[in-house]
């Protein structure tokens, strides 16, 4: 199994990071990305199992967590599954 | 391994092993490495390339009781996977600094976003012998209410912390202490703890060092950190960011900034530039009157310092330029206005990280084509290098105003407005270039934004000048060189064979007899620059040339311009009889060149240099970056077959309409 295997394993009740209401607290589940770009984002401290909030959605999204914010193209946000946490 | 990951190929430290201690400095980017470095280092520092690579690395020497001590401020990185060139220099560096014992590691992290920086801090701690954690911006910490406890985080990583705030110098002397000490004297680095291990992993993800590092961190934190909510300052940026990234006023705001950027640009460095000029003319002038006429006399004025003038009459607007772009990119705005122009310039296949070096490249392509290796991905560095050229850089404005005043002398509206036009030919022309580039050559999509966008803050002056100061004496070195060189080439060509009065013409001996004194001087240079190497392969290339109306002496300017563009006004002023100080006062030139030239060819004139790679110095920096010649002479053609063919249709079209 590669790495883009185990993270693209998907569970009933998520959702895509680029349909995310704004404000909603959620985990970024799963990241079936290519190797690169997963570690480059997880690097940049956006790894499985962080949380995150969408504040501002235009042609990026635009995510932020009590430490860091982070301008993400809305097509990749679009590869990437969260699990709804609480709604703000 | 590097080689393979970046293309670094013989990437290697250059350091010799000696009595001495090497204190690296390391962390994220924005965190405030920097301006902790600087404040250690001060004016001592000097930018160096990075062997093999143009990545460049400060470095620092100083004694301190006997020992040598060098500092080194390695580029920022996010993670040890080594994405842009500067990753994987900074990476580079530390596995070939791991072997040796007189290393010491300076994690730099931002004191109120502890966490991300932990697992980087927690991957350099297993490469190094040793390391040392600074929590910076602790007086923005304490504002926003983040409790840390230092003694704890030391306790649990086993390595010496340091709170301190870079800006404010608070906490500094005792890093400053600690840095100095010898290193027997400090206790060995302690076994590392098993958590440490890459191979360990509590994340649900058995192959990912990232989320187990992400949970040991977020556990750490928990122990050492008191605050677990977003802090006045996140709060505070993302209030600005609605309005600072919102696709209406967002946009607004920017173009105001870059309108003002530019006015800046050009209203600043329009004084330091005349006297520049001044300087060099008076340098020449005092020179020609002391020393005794002749060949060396001729070649230290015409060939050397004209030459050197010619390098450092665009050092100030470089040296603003990087002013603003600092001062700007410490605010945090810059992030976002690369944000902003993500989605325009993915349309035509640009990552939006090709827009900082688009700025930069409107005043010199040299810094901008430098400036294009925070671009990751190899695709979009080489389509960014290709177009970065047809910008309008400084060397271009000389030509425009002269060209723009002689066919409009009387309506300066419309001299505007053909001068804005240049440079929007030169934006335009740039876009469709990498639209076409994506679909023929350099195929594939600009790789996807990702792109952190750091708090705004208050801009640190002192960080600003040193930045300014390292790209000027970069551009000094690398162009200066370049172009001081072609000068004195050019000199030498134009210079001989040297005029015997009984080679001329009888028509010119009978012209010479009749002119008054005054005019004489000038009219003898003429002849002399006609008859000359230079002047022979202008006429000799003229007929080339015909088809855009150029006559030999304008093919002579563009033959010569095609060393260094900023070559052409005088080679001009010479050739229409008005001695060098033509070049002083291209309006005076331009009424001379009125005389002889129609519009349209001025117009053909115009567009050629707005769209030709006149600038050898560029094309020997894009061989290097791209480590390719093909590259290289690939776009010096591509580019000078667009020149020729939209001269050829502006040259025609304004035919048309002047018969009209």
């Amino acid at each position: 199994m590669t790495l883009g295997d185990s993270r693209a394993i998907g569970e009933v009740g998520m959702m895509a990071l680029s349909c995310l209401p704004l404000g909603v607290k959620a985990r970024l589940a799963a990241m079936p990305l290519q190797d690169a770009l997963y570690r480059r984002m997880a690097a940049m401290g956006l790894p499985v199992g962080s949380e995150v909030r969408v504040v501002s959605r235009g042609h990026s999204l635009i995510l932020v967590n009590d430490e860091l914010r982070i301008a993400l193209d809305r097509e990749l946000a679009a590869r990437v599954l969260v699990e709804v946490q609480e709604v703000a | 391994m590097i080689a393979e990951a970046g293309g670094i190929p013989g990437a290697t430290v250059a350091w010799k092993a000696s009595a001495g201690r090497r204190i690296v400095f390391i962390g994220h980017p924005n965190v405030g490495k920097t301006t902790l470095y600087n404040r250690l280092t001060g004016m001592r520092a000097h930018t160096a390339n990075y062997p093999g690579t143009t990545v460049e690395v400060r470095t620092a020497r100083t004694r301190c009781g006997g020992l040598e001590l060098e500092w080194v401020d390695l580029p920022g990185l996010y993670g040890i996977e080594g994405g842009n060139p500067d990753e994987q220099v900074a990476l580079a560096y530390l596995r070939e600094a791991a072997a040796d014992p007189g290393v010491q590691v300076v994690m730099v992290v931002d004191a109120r976003y502890l966490r991300r920086s932990l697992a980087l801090a927690a991957h350099i701690r297993e490469m190094v012998p040793e390391m040392v954690l600074v929590l910076n911006r602790v007086d923005l910490a304490r504002r926003e209410d983040v409790g840390i406890a230092p003694e704890a985080l030391a306790r649990e990583l086993e390595v010496e912390v340091f709170t301190l705030s870079a800006r404010t110098g608070e906490g500094l002397e005792r890093l400053k202490r600690y840095l100095m000490k010898p290193c027997g004297s400090r206790p060995e680095s302690q076994r590392l703890k098993d958590g440490w291990s890459l191979n360990a992993c509590g994340g649900g993800c058995g192959q990912c060092p990232y989320a187990a590092r992400h949970t040991w961190a977020s556990e750490l934190c928990q122990k050492t950190l008191s605050r677990r909510v977003p802090g006045e300052g996140m709060r505070r940026s993302d209030r600005w960011d609605v309005w600072l990234t919102h696709p209406l006023w967002g946009l607004l705001v920017f173009a105001g900034v870059m309108t003002m950027l530019f006015q800046a640009l050009f209203r600043l460095a329009a004084w330091p530039m005349e006297g520049i000029e001044w300087l060099f003319a008076r340098l020449a002038g005092g020179l020609a009157a002391v020393m005794p006429e002749g060949l060396w006399a001729a070649f230290l004025t015409d060939g050397v310092i004209a030459g050197m003038g010619g390098v450092l009459v665009f050092l100030p607007q470089i040296a603003i330029l990087f002013l603003l772009l600092s001062l700007l990119e410490d605010t945090g705005y810059l992030a976002r206005a690369t944000l902003m122009m993500d989605r325009w310039m993915k349309r035509v296949g640009l990552p939006g990280k090709a827009f900082i070096p688009m700025v930069s490249a409107h005043a010199c392509a040299i810094p901008a084509i430098m400036s294009t290796r925070t671009i990751a991905d190899r695709r979009d560095r080489l389509v960014t290098i290709m177009v970065l050229p047809l910008l309008s850089c400084s060397a271009r404005i000389p030509v425009y105003v002269m060209v723009t005043a002689m066919i409009f002398p009387d309506r300066p509206g419309m001299a505007g407005l053909v001068f804005t036009g240049a440079y929007a030919l030169g934006i335009v022309a740039a876009f469709m270039v990498a639209l076409l580039l994506g679909k023929s050559v350099l195929p594939g999509k600009p790789e996807a934004l990702l792109l952190e966008l750091p708090d705004y803050q208050w801009p640190t002056l002192s960080t600003a000048l040193l930045a300014m100061y390292d790209r000027s004496w970069l551009f000094l070195k690398r162009a200066g060189t370049i172009i001081l060189g072609i000068s004195v080439v050019l000199w030498a060509l134009a210079s001989f064979p040297e005029l015997e009065k009984d080679d001329l013409p009888p028509a010119v001996l009978q012209e010479l007899e009749v002119v008054d004194e005054a005019e004489l001087e000038p009219m003898l240079m003429r002849e002399q620059l006609s008859q000359s190497y230079l002047g022979r392969l202008g006429h000799a290339a003229q007929p080339l040339f015909e088809p855009l109306g150029f006559d030999w002496k304008i093919t002579v300017g563009v033959l010569a311009s095609f060393a260094a563009r900023e070559v052409v006004a005088s080679t001009l002023a010479i050739l229409h009889g008005m001695g060098e100080d033509g070049v002083e006062d291209s309006g005076g030139l331009a009424r001379r060149m009125r005389e002889t030239l129609p519009a349209p060819v001025g117009l053909s004139l115009l567009v050629f240099f707005v769209l030709a790679l006149q600038c050898l110095p560029t094309v020997v920096l894009v061989a290097r970056e791209t480590k390719s010649w093909a590259w290289a002479l690939c776009q010096l053609m591509v580019m000078t077959a667009m020149a020729y063919t939209a001269a050829w249709l502006v040259y025609r079209l304004a035919l048309v309409l002047v018969e009209l």
